[in-house]
């Protein structure tokens, strides 16, 4: 039974930055998220680069321009591997709110504040690290045989930071959604029922009901989530297009993390001090 | 120093604590005794911060244990052993404990050796018996070498050899000058290893203080000789009620040596005599016997 030894405790203070460099590395750790990102990035790249041979291939035929074939690859491929990101956070982050790891990690980070912004941020780097490598496979497959032109590489590099932006408010979102639900079966099913489901049965609706529903059901349809998410991820495809489009989905994302986070934050402190 | 003082919480209608005030001191074990549902779960997470309390307050060495600049340096806890995650690995779990206490990851290896799991921390912690992870939650306790420890029920789930290892695992922190409070609803062990205890009923202190003290409080006095009925005669002259028991006589006086004279000076002599010692168990009964009988009218 040793003691630690005194020159090993450190004086400085717990921090921010402590803590979610901790919460990374557990969240890296096996039985954490690793697996998530992996499959995650191998998705998006897997789809986005085989629609990019595609686009290539049939290209001249369908008259796609150089521009699309710079943007479009890259906003299917971060599509696909933010949602398969999602599920995946949403069912890891639900399972640490249910089987006690983050009423462990408060019992080490008291400060609920502290703890519950280090394990957002922690998700959202995440996220951007999964989008970013997605994106950057993407870009390399199409720089390769095209060659390094400017327009391409700022139209690439565009496209990729919005994206970064678009998931990581997403992923924003989903953290706070998955926290709030705490239970991963859940979680995940409103996650797919808010993502799919809904939209799904709104479009519908706003397609073939009659006016009454049909004018509500498209204005509702336009402030879901997975909406705003798609409509963000619209980077103009010339010059002269505007990017209302992206800034009306970026924020409309961001409103929903704001509304959201209150809830997300009162029930965090309850569901840390567990069963009575 | 853990110090609490006229701590309240509810839940719903049901109060679960009820002005509970007490110290647990530095340098000794201090055992927290009293039966399921007593309240003893709920006051450990209220010092550490996972409960708010609706009145009273809770400090540890002078402040509240949010304002620790490295919170695991200030309390050590183990509150429940269910609540290391099963699918991640000992060592990842202890890393994140060092992590946020900034301290080497070289601590995980020190940490898992000072409990015995240093051959099996790569592995994921549902393949650990209860034991295992009470252990493991030790290990977290003592991650920042504390100042004080909270262990809530350490001994479930201990095999023999387990429990002789938390007693000398206690004695050791306690002599090494930190405040350690264990709850256990085994007083027989408590009593085997705590300094001081406070006994807990239906959310209120019923008793507390030394535990030598406590069970010294007894009046009564074992005796065995070559001749009891001589004995019995002798001290029933000398205005002692006294009691057959097994071989002896109980009497009640705690006045050992007034008795031990009488049997060698007028009576057969003796073969064993002793002051007879309540046991926490007793005492806890005692204490709340009141209550136990005003719930069953």
């Amino acid at each position: 039974m040793t003691a630690i030894a005194d020159q090993s405790i450190s004086t400085h203070k717990q921090t921010l930055g402590l803590v979610v460099a901790a919460e990374l590395r557990r969240s890296l750790a096996a039985g954490g998220l690793r697996v998530t990102m992996i499959v995650s990035v191998g998705i998006g790249a897997l789809v986005g680069g085989l629609y990019l041979w595609a686009l290539a291939v049939n290209g001249s035929a369908a008259g796609v321009s150089e521009s699309q074939l710079d943007i479009i690859p890259i906003e299917v491929g971060v599509s696909i591997s933010a949602l398969a990101f999602a599920v995946g956070l949403i069912g890891f982050v639900s399972r640490e709110m249910a089987d006690g790891t983050a009423t462990g990690s408060a019992i080490f980070v008291p400060r609920r504040g502290r703890l519950l912004v280090a394990r957002l941020v922690s998700a959202v780097i995440l996220a951007a690290a999964t989008t970013l490598a997605v994106s950057l496979f993407i870009a390399l497959v199409r720089l390769i045989p095209g060659g390094l032109s400017g327009a391409t590489f700022g139209r690439m590099g565009l496209v990729i930071l919005v994206g970064v932006v678009d998931v990581m408010i997403a992923s924003g979102l989903a953290f706070l959604v998955a926290t709030l639900l705490r239970r991963p079966a859940l979680a995940v099913a409103v996650f797919l029922l808010a993502l799919l489901v809904l939209p799904l049965i709104l479009l519908i609706l706003g397609a073939f009901a009659p006016q009454w529903l049909a004018t509500p059901s498209k204005a509702i349809l336009k402030a879901m989530p997975g909406t705003l998410f798609s409509r963000a991820l619209s980077v103009p495809l010339a010059s002269g297009d505007g990017w209302s489009n992206v800034v009306i989905g970026l924020a409309g994302l961001a409103a929903w993390v704001v509304a959201v986070a209150p809830f997300t934050w009162v029930l965090f402190d309850k569901a840390l001090a567990g069963k009575e | 120093m853990i110090k609490v003082d006229a701590v309240t919480k509810s839940f719903g209608a049901k109060t679960v604590l009820q002005g509970v005030s007490l110290t647990v001191p530095d340098g000794s074990v201090t055992g927290f005794v009293g039966p399921n549902g007593a309240g003893k779960t709920t006051l450990m997470k209220i010092i550490v911060g996972l409960l708010e309390p609706q009145a009273g307050t809770v400090t540890v060495d002078g402040r509240p244990y949010a304002d620790a600049p490295l919170p695991a340096r200030s309390i050590g806890a183990l509150i429940s052993a269910e609540w290391l995650p099963g699918r991640l690995k000992a060592e990842t779990v202890l890393r994140y404990a060092c992590d946020v206490n900034r301290l080497p990851p070289s601590r995980v290896g020190e940490l898992l050796a000072e409990v015995g799991l240093e051959q099996v921390g790569g592995q994921r912690i549902k393949r650990y018996s209860l034991g295992m992870r009470q252990r493991l939650g030790l290990a977290l306790a003592l991650v920042a070498d504390p100042k004080n420890l909270i262990l809530d029920e350490p001994v479930n789930g201990l095999d023999p050899d387990g429990v002789l290892w938390l007693r000398g695992f206690l004695r050791h922190q306690a002599g090494r000058g930190k405040a350690v409070f264990l709850s256990s609803h085994l007083m027989s062990e408590l009593e085997l290893v705590a300094d001081d205890v406070i006994m807990l009923s239906e959310g209120r202190v019923v008793r507390q203080g030394r535990v030598a003290d406590l069970t010294s409080t007894s009046t009564q006095t074992y005796v065995e000789s070559p001749d009891v009925g001589r004995l019995a005669a002798v001290l029933g002259a000398h205005g002692f009620a006294v009691a057959p028991q097994g071989q002896g006589l109980v009497v009640t006086s705690d006045d050992t040596l007034e008795i031990g004279r009488l049997a060698f000076l007028e009576g057969p002599g003796v073969t064993q005599l002793k002051r007879i010692t309540e046991s926490l168990e007793n005492l806890y009964r005692q204490s709340t016997v009141g209550e136990h009988h005003a719930k069953e009218l």
